[in-house]
This record gives C-alpha cells, structure tokens and sequence, in this order.
C-alpha cells in the first residue's frame, strides 16, 4: 500500500519522475496518488522522496517469492529468476 | 539454498529428478519391468536426452559473488559475438533462469575508450547486458556493468542487490578513467533501476544522475539528443511484444510443472492401473498460451481472477463439445475442473513475468485462491478416478 503525508510533501516531483506507472503526479503542489491501481509497490517514490512524506509497504508481487518468504519463510532472495 | 552458482539448488534439482526418472521410466518401459510404463518408453526416451542436454548446459552456467572481485581496473572492449546470441536463447528458453552472468565493470563499444561518450549503468545479468548491446548496434557508449550476482535491473533494484553502493563500488573501480579533471560523472540509470537507486545520494557523491529510458529500444532516440535529459515521463508498457517475450519462458515454466504432475500420475498408474489422462500436458500448453495473449482483455484487476474468465470460456467450449458429442460427458467433468485450476495456477503465476503486478495484491490474491487451486486440482484428480471406477 502506497501512502502519501500531505503535510511533509515539498511538491518537488521526484516521485513522479521515478515511478514507472505514473501513478503519482503533482496536484496543487503536492503528490497526489491518481492511478493506485497502477501501483505495483516498487518504493523507487519513497527511496526518492527527499522529505520521506511517501511510504510503501514495498515488495515483490510474484507467486514464487511470497510462497517462499511469507508460507515457507524461507529466504526468497535465493530465488532461480535471473 | 543457493549453490555455487547462479543456478538455485530447486533447479539444479528439478533438472536431474526429471532426467533421471525419464531414464527410469524409458529403461523400466523397454525391458518390460513396469507393464504400465511401455507406451510412454519412447516419449520419455526423448525428454530424458532433452533434460540431460539441459542439464548439461546447467554446467556452462556462470559462478556468482567473489570471483567477480577481479582487480582488473582497465575498460574493456564489449561487443556481441555467436557465443553471447546462444547464451541469450539459453536463457529465454530457461524460463528466464540464473545462468550466465558479465563480469562487473567498464565496458566501451566504440574502437577505443572515449571518456566523452555517454556513460550508461546497467546489471551483470547475461541477457540484460546482451538486449543492451543490441540495441545500441552502431552506438559508440560506455558501459558500467554494476555486480548484481546475475539478475536483471528491475529485480534487482527490487532486491537490494542493484543500490548506490553497488554502482559507487565500480565507480571507485574506475575513477581515474570516468573523471574528467573533478567534473561530476554523468551516468545514465536505467529508469527501472530506481527502486533501489537513491538519486539524491548519488548526487551527493559526485555523480550526475540521469533517468533514462524503461526499455532499451529507446536508448538509440534518448541518445541522439545533444542533451541527455531525464526520462520521468517514461511509462513500462506490457503491450503484446513485451508479453510475446514471455510466453515461450511462461510455457517451459508451466510444461515442466505439468511434467513433473504428469510423472506423478504416472506413478499411479503403475501403482493402481489409473490410466493418465493424456490430454493434461496439451490442455496446459493452450492455457499457458492464451493467458499472455488474452491478458489485457480478459475482464478483472486480479489475476486469478482473470485466470477464472479463462476457464470459464475453455470451460464452455469443453460443455459445447459434450452436446456437440465430441468428448463423452464423463470426461469433460474432471476436464473442467483441471482447467479451473490450471488457469488459476496460471494466472497466479504468471504475476510473476508480467512487471504489473503489486505486491499487497498478489498477496491477498494468493490468500484467497491458492487453498482454491490446491482443492481444485485434488477434485479434479478425485473425479477422474470416479470417472474411471465406473467406467
């Protein structure tokens, strides 16, 4: 879940420009989450974000991995994929 | 649990159970051993030589981690050759697998080294750097290949195994010849990198920064601008090319599991004299094809959801052909269930090759509908052998 603190967001637009979805953009100078369904929880907008107002609950949304990490919990950074 | 290589224990293993068990079943076929297993002697003779060429190719497979810490500090000259077009359709065809990795570090395409050409990053991942490198056929760039033990940019990044101090630790590799009398090093990221890239901390270390492109096709466009300007309006499009590229990977993926399925009722039949049902592995192979193809248009967010609008029109064409008598009524029941619970397995699986998938909502849905499939699949099983009891 991605989750944005109006009041900390400098409205500078690095989350825009890093975010592969174009899921955020700027709305009266601040980020503002118009497509959450394109969000797939990447966290390169909480990485970036320069006054940390962005948070992400950030993972990999592949069967695999949470079969692994949250079922098995095993280490899913072993996993086969190249 | 990793092994020396790039290539995981759980395939490492997969291969050599598969190979070995074919060879088990061809030998135990052909001198008559296990009565059941004879028709399928010269089939499984074939997958066995395939697996073991499989297996054998396994071996080529690059080393990870330390043996990259090479103390080479020169840049080197990179362009593709016969061997790099091979090693690429390995691993296409491996299912996008581990298996061949470039040694970490500075790379030109040109005839020499040119400080003055564009500087872009990129992962250690065989295929990545070779998808890079045709791309840029007739581009004279700079190369840094940042150790990230063999995986792909995005994956990486995701990881932590693509961050700032993996670029920063080529960067010092490097310095004295990407330094330009201490003006700050431009370098181009790819876009997909920066869920694990901290551009303010690169900045903060006297690097330029600079987005580029999501897809390496548009470096030749991105490149021939007299400026290198930020690609933040780039958008990752999974149109029919991108899905394309993953259905072969998809269905190896999803063959080989139906393999290992089809081995087991195998085994059940020697055991209990259940004939298997021949038509699993080419029921699966259409799924596994009309997944990708059909993806954007089936109706749904989820994709098990889709998944489920998938069985539901196969499973009304299986309904058709019991009215239009060309499959008995017997046999489309369990057929009809294997195929909800193929397309479920499908469509949670294949959250994993489409780069459009969340994290919190692949979780929920394997919440919900993976104790679904595993329960589809024993129904489907249970109502076969009804099926055939009563036969």
């Amino acid at each position: 879940m991605i989750h944005i603190d109006p009041a900390s967001c400098s409205g500078c637009g690095s989350c825009t420009q890093v975010c592969p979805h174009g899921v955020l953009s700027i709305v009266r100078r601040k980020a503002f989450i118009g497509a959450k369904d394109r969000c797939i929880e990447c966290g390169a907008c909480q990485l970036n974000c320069p006054t940390e107002a962005i948070s992400v609950q950030k993972g990999t949304g592949c069967l695999f991995i949470i079969i692994k990490e949250d079922i098995l919990k095993l280490n899913a950074n072993d996993c086969s994929c190249g | 649990m990793a092994t020396n290589g790039l290539i995981s224990m759980e395939t490492n293993m997969k291969l050599l159970f598969i190979t070995f068990f074919s060879l088990f079943i061809t030998i135990a076929g052909k001198w008559h051993l296990v009565g059941a297993f004879e028709p399928y002697s010269p089939i499984f003779l074939t997958v066995g030589l395939l697996f073991t060429g499989l297996w054998l190719i396994s071996k080529t497979y690059d080393r990870s981690g330390s043996q990259w810490t090479g103390s080479i500090t020169l840049p080197s000259s990179i362009r593709l050759t016969a061997v790099d077009w091979l090693k690429a359709f390995v691993c296409w065809f491996n299912a996008f697998q581990r298996t061949y990795a470039v040694p970490p570090g500075l790379y030109y395409t040109g005839s020499i080294y040119d400080p003055a050409t564009p500087l872009l990053v990129t992962s250690n991942y065989h295929l990545t750097v070779f998808l890079l490198l045709r791309a840029l056929r007739g581009i004279s760039v700079r190369l840094l290949v940042v150790d990230t033990d063999g995986i792909n940019v995005w994956c990486a990044a995701g990881k932590g195994a693509f961050d700032n101090t993996a670029v920063q630790r080529q960067v010092d590799r490097f310095r004295t010849h990407l330094s330009r009398q201490g003006a700050k090093i431009e370098m181009v990221l790819p876009k997909l990198s920066l869920s694990g890239i901290d551009l303010h901390g690169l900045r903060q270390s006297g690097i330029r920064p600079v987005i580029g492109p999501i897809q390496a096709k548009d470096l030749p466009v991105f490149l021939s601008r007299p400026e290198l300007a930020d690609q933040g309006e780039d958008r990752y499009r999974f149109d029919l090319t991108a899905r394309l590229f993953t259905w072969l990977p998809g269905l190896v993926q999803y063959l080989t599991f139906g393999l290992l399925l089809f081995m087991g009722l195998l085994m059940a039949e020697a055991v209990w004299g259940i004939r298997v049902p021949m038509g699993i592995l080419p029921l699966l192979a259409v799924l596994a094809t009309l997944y990708p193809l059909l993806f954007p248009s089936l109706p749904g967010h989820g994709f098990a959801v889709k998944g489920l609008w998938m069985a539901g029109g196969v499973g009304i064409i299986l309904v058709a052909s019991v009215f239009f008598h060309i499959m008995p009524a017997g046999d489309a029941a369990p057929a009809i269930v294997l195929t909800f619970a193929l397309s479920l397995f499908i469509g949670l699986s294949y959250t994993g090759n489409s780069a459009v998938s969340c994290y919190s909502q692949v979780r929920g849905e394997t919440a919900r509908f993976l104790p679904i499939t595993v329960f589809l699949f024993m129904a489907s099983f249970v109502s076969y052998i009804v099926k055939e009891a009563f036969k």
